[in-house]
């Protein structure tokens, strides 16, 4: 949400002038604070007595401001959770005043320590930068307290978390404005609702409370950010200025458009100069868009940290570097030169956040995409690593704002619309695996051929390596393509067989060809051999562990997983036990299989053939189906363990 | 300006690369450093010390050069200079040199910005960086980086690196100084004697000392690496003194003068007031004998006061009393050294504030004394004729042990008028045990049975951070972990710890376990590995050109007694085998019993440091240790 919205303060300071007095009333804590002494928290020498977030909106003179307040009573049962909550930072960041801090210590003897104002400092920075204290006395076994109240520019939008890998015993949100302000929430993770609790002459006020928050561990296969308890706020109504709902997504989408259109001929012609240099001058559609998107991806630079200048395309042609915003505006010129029909595409991180289409709050308008509706594809701006048609997998199967310009008479008019950003299927994102195992003739050693091919996600992130690695590096990553398997691989050849690093191949698999030794595989036990075939397909995730599951299934991206071994048993040797290679775990959805993990094999003359297929085929998965999935992950670290018997005949 | 500064300014001018062709360049560059993305064509520091009046200026001018081979260099456009109170940068000038046809053109860099540095492990740090971009780098563009440097006190004016992260064609370290002033320049970690000094003169009598390093290849750090001062050629620069007309007034000429200066630091503390004592009297009793009363200070100290670390100002040099520290229960290492000598001395017992380097710095004082040497502060106390070196730092760290960090290290013990110089011993590997034993039956492929850990010394302090958390999941998934062995199907199914809190004990997890699907049962056969733990196993070192670091030597104890299941008997009983060296060794051995059969398995890392040609003796023990860990037992129905 960075930046869209410089424009907010000068709307919203419409209709104010009745209210010029300021309303703020100065946070106070209890004087003599209550040690808390709950019942059995034993097994979380860590939690939140109270957490509150509180802001009261006004107009002063001119301005729309809030003062929020952050209040946190902790307690500290050992070192290690006192550490974790004894330093604070207040984050200076469109703070225009800190009204107060205070803080204390309780030791556990009752007796109080203040913070000593003096104590705090600063780490200064243009526009941000952070006050910072210690908590003074502080001791394991008491209480850590404290609050600050920040006057700041008044946020339209906005979120506050309230669970942590701690409990809170008790959480309270707040908010009061002027009476012609509307503000809306929606609670997530959690059945809460936020009330409004008064409607004055004056005011209006809200609040949310609840107790008892238990604690959220991260868990694999989850998106644990998205997963935890918050409110979601966004202002809706004026009624100062009209009865008009307020900062929709069309209004949005408006605003976004007019930022990222070309204002003026310095940078009409930088994009002239870059496509020219991308040598794309007489290309067009989607194929002159990959040519010069393949250039720019492989020739300038994406830094997002320095300043509103790298905005400009102009300046992206001088420096060849720029921010988000600058590489959409230069992607969004260019599909205008290639006469490509497009949408520019806001969302967010779904690991952080769902973007919920029902809730216009602008806090979800994170990253930016470029849609192509007629090819069905999308383009990152900003993740050099992908080529059109791959975008990070942290955005896929998130609801997004998609914004179209069409054409009204002569003006280009934004239409604004909200859709889910689709999820590719485990055929575009696969490693596979073909694999040719013999023996050494002392019977001491494998030796392999492998085929490594990986396609999607991971080759892509293997050719981007490949252009900017230094040799050395390369061949690194490369062995580690091998070791993956077995870890003392003593590789005597290894090449990438499909090496094509330019636009058109980017989309192409990236496959790796290697001969090795190992005796990684082997095990002695006498006179009988010990084969870890297991081992061959490399280490597997598992989830073995799990406790109760908290959340829902959430994977990275669908993704396949075939492999082929061709086993040559040695003379006189036989296998006793091949049946334990057989195992198939398998969930359906409908006549769909979704997640799969099945190993099946044949012997013909000396050769033992396996064939393994697995595959994830849906990114989320609910929570009471959870063990389904689990099964099927778990499949993959049992075979993982299989090891033949072979006897000499 | 004055003449002399013209003067060296005309010296500078020098390094300025004289005009060759793009093209010429990139085949240079190309052939002198293949397989390079990039290289740093020169990296140089002139410092100059004028005796103006009483008083001596330092000004130093930094510049560095690069040269970029990549295919699409932009990934390196983004540079920083460090800003702290100490090393002031100002001044700074940066552009990008573009190859066109026969030239290059030249683009400022225009936005510098400047920001805070934020680390996680440094509370408060009043340095900032200056972070900026070089524009347009394409294939065989340049970079130029100027500034000038000033230093607080010539005393901090410190070190030179003569390598880095990439080639470097030319590194030049000049000092430019009147002839008033004597200084020593050291070059430290140039076994190949790359560096080379030359002594000149200024027209108007100037001495110039200069250190020059040519084509240096670049160091590829890796994961465990010693630091890069323990690395690279590095040139140590001091002011031993200077003449005040026929008065010599001394800097750094000796570890006794660089006490002396750090005694300005602490002369003011030391002296405990009364809230010490009377804190003092809370934590001993006054029938405790010496050591009984530094136990319970130091552990008072370690549990009771949090390390917050600053980096303020000459604050970086100077504690806090004691009762501030007391008052504010929070402190860096100098505060947690000033509260334990306060509370010692108040005691009665004989302490002293002391400056040691970690690891990292790899110098001893006499070697270099300057302030470049040491980075923390610890206690030192005599009890018995024992010196004791006392680190609060360490949280979870035992009375006798000295943090990992500082062992091996000298420690300059601050006598008031006086210092002393100890070194802090390495803890033996006989002392830091993990020793694991477990006793179990089997049954359908499953194994179940019960254990013991015990950890000492530093295999104790590292896992209390681990077992002491903030929720008790944590804490039980770490024990998992640890505990962990023979698949990742094992599951602690109860444990109970022990010790954790008492600093003066071991710690013991007594627990009981299973793993599923762990052996082959076929036909009337069990085939079954007794190695449980395979830590270490293909722990092979490759890819490697750096020493490995070891934070502290150890052993490890597993034991594994298999109850023998009924009408079985053992058909193969894998040898034993063992091997040791100066840096590794280990044992396997199996042992019949009467209807058991037991596995020891012991393991000893020797190492603080493993050389880099220490590493094929290493791999190939590794080979010959994993292979005797792949050993079957096989167990065969009795007829």
């Amino acid at each position: 949400m960075i930046r869209l919205f410089s424009l907010m303060l000068v709307m919203m300071t419409v209709g104010h002038q009745l209210y010029s007095q300021s309303r703020y009333t100065a946070y106070k804590w209890e004087d003599n604070p209550k040690f808390v002494t709950p019942e059995d928290q034993g097994d979380t020498p860590l939690y939140a007595i109270y957490i509150g977030d509180h802001y009261q909106y006004d107009y002063e003179d001119g301005n729309f401001i809030v003062y929020k307040t952050t209040h946190r009573v902790y307690k500290v049962q050992n070192a290690e959770a006192l550490e974790r909550v004894n330093r604070i930072y207040i984050p200076l960041r469109s703070t225009l005043d800190l009204m107060a801090v205070q803080a204390r210590a309780i030791a556990p003897n009752g007796a109080v320590t203040l913070l000593d104002e003096n104590n705090i400092k600063e780490l200064e920075e243009e526009d941000s930068g952070y006050k910072i204290f210690a908590i003074e006395g502080a001791q394991s076994g008491g209480e850590i307290e404290y609050f600050y109240t920040q006057k700041m520019s008044g946020g339209v939008f906005g979120v506050e978390q309230f669970q942590y890998n701690y409990p809170i015993l008790e959480y309270e949100f707040s908010m009061s404005m002027p009476e012609n302000l509307e503000y809306e929430f929606r609670v997530r993770n959690d059945d809460g609702k936020v009330v409004q609790t008064d409607t004055t002459d004056t005011e209006n006020t809200y609040r949310f409370s609840t107790n008892k928050v238990p604690a959220l561990y991260s868990e694999s296969f989850s998106a644990y950010d998205a997963s935890l308890k918050r409110i979601d706020f966004k202002l809706a109504y004026n009624s100062a200025s009209g009865k008009k709902r307020m900062n929709t997504w069309g209004e949005a989408g408006m605003r976004v458009f007019s930022q990222l259109t070309i204002q003026d001929k310095d940078e009409a012609k930088a994009v002239a100069a870059i496509i020219k240099e991308t040598k794309q001058a007489e290309g067009s559609g989607l194929k002159g868009m990959k040519a010069a998107e393949h250039y720019i991806k492989t020739n300038f630079y994406f830094d997002d940290e320095i300043g509103p200048n790298a905005d400009r395309i102009d300046f992206i042609a001088k420096n060849k570097f720029g921010s988000a915003r600058g590489f959409t505006r230069l992607f969004v010129a260019m599909a205008g030169y290639f006469g490509l029909d497009y949408e520019v595409v806001l969302s967010c991180d779904r690991f952080k956040a769902n973007f919920d289409p029902d809730f216009d709050s602008w806090s979800y308008l994170d990253d930016f995409m470029i849609y192509f509706p007629t090819e069905g594809k999308y383009l990152s701006p900003t993740s050099f690593s992908f080529r059109v048609g791959t975008i990070p997998s942290s955005l896929i199967t998130n609801y997004g704002l998609f914004i179209r310009p069409e054409k009204v008479q002569d003006f280009i008019h934004p239409v604004s619309r909200t859709d889910q950003i689709p999820e590719p299927d485990y055929k575009s994102n696969f490693d596979n695996m073909f694999i040719d195992v013999s023996f050494t003739d002392d019977l001491s050693a494998n030796q392999i051929h492998l085929k490594r091919s990986f396609l999607g996600y991971s080759a892509q992130y293997y050719k981007a390596a490949e252009l900017y690695l230094e040799e050395e590096r390369k061949k690194e990553m490369l062995e580690e393509v091998v070791k993956f398997l077995a870890l003392d691989a003593a590789i005597d050849e290894l090449v990438v067989s499909e090496a094509d690093k330019t636009a058109s191949g980017w989309e192409g698999p990236f496959i790796v060809d290697s001969d090795f030794t190992t005796s990684g595989y082997l095990q002695n036990a006498g006179s009988t051999i010990l084969l870890e075939v297991g081992k061959m397909i490399g280490p597997q995730s598992e989830m073995y562990q799990e406790n109760t599951r908290q959340t829902e299934v959430c994977n990275q991206y669908n993704r396949g997983y075939y492999r082929e071994l061709n086993i040559t048993i040695p003379d006189g040797f036989v296998i006793e036990n091949p049946d334990d290679i057989n195992l198939k775990e398998e969930v359906k959805e409908g006549d769909d299989v979704i997640y799969v993990f099945d190993a099946t094999y044949e012997i013909s003359g000396n050769v033992l053939s396996i064939k393994i297929d697995e595959w994830y085929d849906r990114v989320y998965y609910p929570i009471e189906k959870f063990e389904e999935f689990r099964k099927v992950v778990n499949a993959a670290a049992d075979w993982n363990k299989v090891v033949l018997v072979m006897k000499e005949k | 300006m004055n003449k002399w500064v013209v003067g060296a300014l005309g010296l500078l001018n020098t390094f300025i690369v004289l005009a060759q062709k793009p093209e010429e360049d990139f085949a240079k560059y190309t052939s002198k450093f293949p397989g390079s993305n990039a290289v740093m064509t020169m990296d140089s520091e002139v410092i100059q010390l004028e005796l103006i009046g009483d008083s001596m200026v330092t000004t130093s001018k930094v510049r560095e050069e690069y040269y970029y081979m990549a295919d699409n260099p932009s990934g390196y456009s983004k540079d920083r200079v460090y800003n702290s109170s100490f090393m002031k940068a100002t001044d700074l000038e940066a552009f990008s040199l573009i190859p066109a046809k026969k030239k290059y053109s030249k683009i400022e860099v225009e936005d510098f910005k400047e920001s805070y540095e934020m680390e996680s492990f440094v509370f408060y740090d009043d340095g900032k960086e200056i972070t900026f971009s070089y524009p347009s780098l394409v294939t065989g563009s340049k970079s130029v980086l100027t500034y000038n440097r000033q230093y607080k006190d010539p005393r901090m004016i410190g070190m030179f690196f003569f390598q880095s992260y990439m080639p470097v064609e030319k590194a030049e370290y000049t000092i430019i100084y009147d002839s008033r002033i004597d200084i020593t320049v050291e070059i430290f970690n140039d076994p190949e004697n790359r560096i080379k000094i030359e002594r000149s003169t200024t027209d108007n009598g100037k001495s110039i000392l200069r250190c020059i390093g040519k084509d240096l290849p670049k160091v590829k750090f890796d994961a465990n690496s010693p630091s890069f001062q323990s690395l690279v050629p590095t040139a140590h620069f001091r002011i031993n003194s200077y003449k005040r007309g026929d008065e010599i007034v001394p800097v750094l000429r000796s570890v006794a003068d660089l006490h002396s200066w750090y005694q300005t630091f602490t002369h003011q503390v030391g002296t405990p007031d009364q809230a010490i004592v009377d804190m003092v009297k809370e934590v001993i009793e006054e029938s405790d004998l010496e050591y009984e009363r530094m136990r319970k200070i130091y552990y008072w100290v370690q549990e009771n006061v949090r390390y917050i670390a600053f980096e303020d100002g000459m604050r970086g040099f100077i504690p806090h009393a004691g009762s501030y520290v007391l008052e504010k229960r929070y402190g860096d290492c100098k505060d947690m050294s000033s509260i334990i000598v306060d509370m010692l001395r108040a005691a009665g017992l004989e302490a002293y504030h002391t400056w040691i380097g970690t690891r990292d710095i790899p110098y001893t004082y006499e070697e270099s004394p300057t302030p470049i040497v040491d980075n923390h502060m610890i206690a030192t106390c005599f009890v018995d004729g024992k010196e004791y070196f006392l680190d609060a730092t360490g949280s979870y760290t035992p009375l006798g042990l000295p943090t990992s960090m500082i062992q091996g290290k000298q420690a300059l013990v601050d006598m008031g008028d006086t210092y002393q110089l100890l070194e802090v011993p390495v803890i033996p590997a006989t002392e830091n045990i993990m020793s694991d034993s477990v006793f179990f039956t089997i049954e359908e492929g499953a194994v179940n049975g019960s254990g013991e850990v015990e950890l000492t010394g530093y295999a104790r302090v590292f896992n209390s951070y681990r077992l002491i958390k903030t929720n008790k999941k944590s804490v039980d998934d770490y024990v998992n972990r640890l505990l962990g062995k023979g698949s990742n199907k094992f599951t602690t199914t109860d444990y109970k710890l022990s010790g954790v809190n008492d600093l003066d004990s071991n710690i013991y997890i007594n627990y009981s376990f299973h793993i599923q699907d762990y052996y082959r049962q076929v036909g009337d056969k069990i085939y079954f590995n007794l190695v449980l733990d395979q830590t270490l196993m293909n722990g092979l070192i490759e890819n490697r050109e750096v020493p490995l670091e070891n934070e502290y030597l150890y052993t490890n104890e597993n034991v594994a007694v298999l109850d023998i299941p009924d009408g079985f008997e053992i058909e193969y009983l894998p040898e034993n085998v063992s091997e040791s060296s100066d840096f590794f060794s280990y044992s396997i051995a199996y042992e019949k019993q009467d209807g058991f059969v037991k596995a020891t398995k012991t393991f000893t890392m020797n190492y603080m440091e493993l050389e880099v040609d220490q590493f094929d003796e290493w791999n190939r023990i590794i080979k010959k240790y994993t292979r005797a860990c792949k050993n079957a037992l096989v167990l065969k129905k009795q007829d």
